[in-house]
């Protein structure tokens, strides 16, 4: 070997040391090979006469300090290992995966859980100062003991905010440090700023002792009587109508309209008010029309509000025409001492309870909110729900009565028509003594279907994940078609059809 | 010899190679050899040892067209192998005595 040789082969095994170090000892090593050359040796004499490069490299592994430890050399792994590495690589690879998976998951959540609980700290202070501007504002209004109860709760969630943010910053601050660490990089010194955590604290206490004693000081004086913390002042107006309609159309936003049976024979509507919300109540051609004037701006809509306003419309008992109520929140309660012509209602969310019959159509719909209809009778009867129940009993139909509810259950008792179509996305279906003339149509994705005690000269039923189950009330033909659900129908040749089709759940009719 | 007699002994050998005039590293491995064996890490280990401690001092100097470490004694050095002489003083008597109990009970 050549003195380069050599000390290429040393250089490569101290790698692990610092630089510094390995210069030395190879200048150390160089010095002493020439010394051994100038002796009279040869090159390859020297180098063989300095030792061993291996028994050199552990010699200086193990001659040095505690204190300068070299990493491991890496040991070649001998044959039957890598043949054991290999062979249980599936077992390995995939537990090792599956723990990295694992670590993730567990880090990632450690941020969400961070994240929730700065999130928390923004909504206490935004609302608490947004609380406080609008307290504040209020106390020059007509319901100042609101605006101060308002003001106590804004400053006591400020004055929570601030433990609120020493404790997320912490955290963070903390996690970060964590993830240098598994990374393996250097912790940065975080400033921590000892004296201004006290104030803060001071000042959170204080912020929290005073609004919490505002809250009740204000609550107290209220008598501890949380409607009376209502900002809105409405006063109820009578608008008495003295002439003669047949028609009713009433169209407002937010109101519950309920129509009551008058004591005289004299017509009155009763309606909350404000200044900037009105009620024009006239009879036009015949009608009889209430339609609100609503003139609020949207800070007019700040506010602490409790339940609906009203209108009641209280009449004569007996027979009018059309009926047309359009609103947006609020519930709609027809009683049972009216009829008319023909009932419309269009509501957003709200529930309708309409125990009065049309001699034409009964179309009732409304997007969230229940529809209950008691001991009524219509020409046909239309109801459509977006997110509520569907509840009818004693209806009479002499036509098609339909049913559409996205989510929500539906439960009809004693119901006569000609046909009956009920749709639905979400929810059960319960019949009960159902019987139409025509045909029976119930379609649903998930709910189940219950008939009992129905029947229809033709019965339709189409459901995904829903089990049909009940007992019929003549006999049918039965065309079950389902994909895993299990099916028992009786086998009878005479009858109408019945035809259901589901993809996963169960058919169990009997007949009478 | 014991690992930590011999790395005790070695430290005042290497100093007392270079007591008298400078020398270098080939140089103290030949003057120690009729005596104690010594090995290059090893004598590089004891070097930077006593240049730590200040025992000694290191220069480097031309020869022969290339570089060469000198190493040379300090006075603390001198003072250790005075400290090392009289302790063997000691180990000399207690060795005595260690013989002669030995002796006694034959």
């Amino acid at each position: 070997m050549t003195k380069l040789q050599f000390l290429l082969l040393l250089h490569e095994k101290l790698a692990h040391l610092p630089p510094d170090d390995v210069e030395e000892h190879l200048n150390f090593y160089s010095e002493m090979i020439e010394d051994r050359m100038e002796e009279g040796l040869s090159e390859e004499e020297a180098v063989a006469a300095v030792g061993d490069v291996d028994e050199i490299a552990a010699q200086i592994a193990e001659n040095l300090p505690p204190s300068d430890k070299p990493a491991k050399q890496p040991r070649r792994l001998k044959a039957w290992e890598i043949v054991l590495l290999a062979v249980g690589s599936p077992v390995w690879v995939s537990l090792l995966v599956a723990a990295a998976a694992v670590a993730a998951a567990l880090y990632v959540s450690l941020w969400a859980v961070i994240v929730s609980l700065w999130a928390v700290f923004g909504s206490l202070v935004g609302g608490g100062f947004c609380g406080v501007a609008v307290g504040v504002g209020w106390l020059l209004s007509p319901t100042p003991l609101t605006g101060f109860a308002l003001l106590g709760a804004g400053l006591a969630c400020v004055g929570l905010s601030i433990p609120f943010f020493l404790g997320c910053r912490a955290a963070t601050v903390g996690t970060l440090r964590l993830t240098r660490r598994l990374l393996r990089r250097p912790a940065t010194a975080w400033d921590k700023p000892h004296k201004r955590v006290k104030t803060w604290c001071i000042a959170a206490a204080v912020l929290c002792l005073v609004g919490v004693g505002a809250f009740l000081g204000s609550m107290t004086a209220m008598g501890w009587n949380f409607t009376r913390l209502s900002t809105e002042k409405y006063e109820t107006n009578d608008h008495r109508i003295t002439e003669d309609f047949k028609a009713i159309s009433i169209t407002t936003n937010t109101a519950d309209i309920q129509l009551v049976p008058a004591e005289d024979e004299t017509v009155s509507v009763r309606c909350c008010e404000s200044s900037k919300l009105k009620h024009t109540v006239s009879v036009e051609n015949g009608t009889l029309c209430i339609a609100v004037a609503d003139t609020r701006k949207w800070y007019d809509y700040i506010g602490i509000h409790f339940g609906t306003p009203k209108i009641t419309v209280s009449l004569p008992q007996g027979d009018y025409g059309a009926l047309s109520i359009t609103t947006d929140t609020g519930a709609i309660t027809l009683p049972k001492a009216f009829a008319f012509q023909s009932i419309r209602t269009k509501g957003s969310t709200g529930n309708v309870t309409v125990l009065a019959s049309a001699v034409e159509e009964m179309r009732i719909r409304t997007k969230t909110g229940n529809i209950c209809l008691d001991g009524v009778s219509a020409d046909s009867l239309d109801l459509s729900v977006s997110t509520g129940k569907v509840t009818a009993s004693h209806v009479t139909c002499n036509g098609a009565v339909t049913i559409g509810v996205s989510t929500g259950k539906t439960h009809l008792a004693n119901v006569r028509c000609q046909s009956l179509a009920s749709g639905g996305s979400t929810g059960n279906l319960r019949l009960t003594d159902v019987i139409a003339a025509a045909d029976l149509t119930i379609e649903r994705t998930t709910g189940d279907v219950v008939l009992d005690g129905c029947d229809a000269a033709e019965i339709t039923v189409i459901t995904d994940t829903g089990d049909v189950s009940g007992t019929l009330l003549s006999d049918k033909v039965f065309l079950v078609s389902t994909d895993t659900g299990r099916v028992d129908v009786p086998k009878s040749i005479s009858g109408g059809r019945c035809e259901i089709s589901t993809d996963t759940g169960d058919v169990r009719l009997q007949t009478r | 010899m014991d690992v930590q007699l011999k790395r005790g002994l070695l430290d005042v050998c290497v100093l007392a190679a270079i007591k008298n005039e400078d020398s270098y590293g080939y140089k103290i491995i030949k003057d120690m050899k009729p005596y104690i064996a010594l090995s290059e890490s090893t004598l590089y280990t004891v070097l930077k040892r006593l240049e730590m401690g200040k025992l000694l001092t290191v220069r480097t100097a031309e020869h022969g067209g290339r570089l060469r470490k000198y190493y040379r004694i300090t006075d603390e050095g001198r003072q250790r192998i005075e400290d090392f002489k009289s302790e063997w003083n000691e180990m000399i008597s207690i060795y005595q005595f260690i013989s002669k109990e030995g002796d006694n009970h034959d």
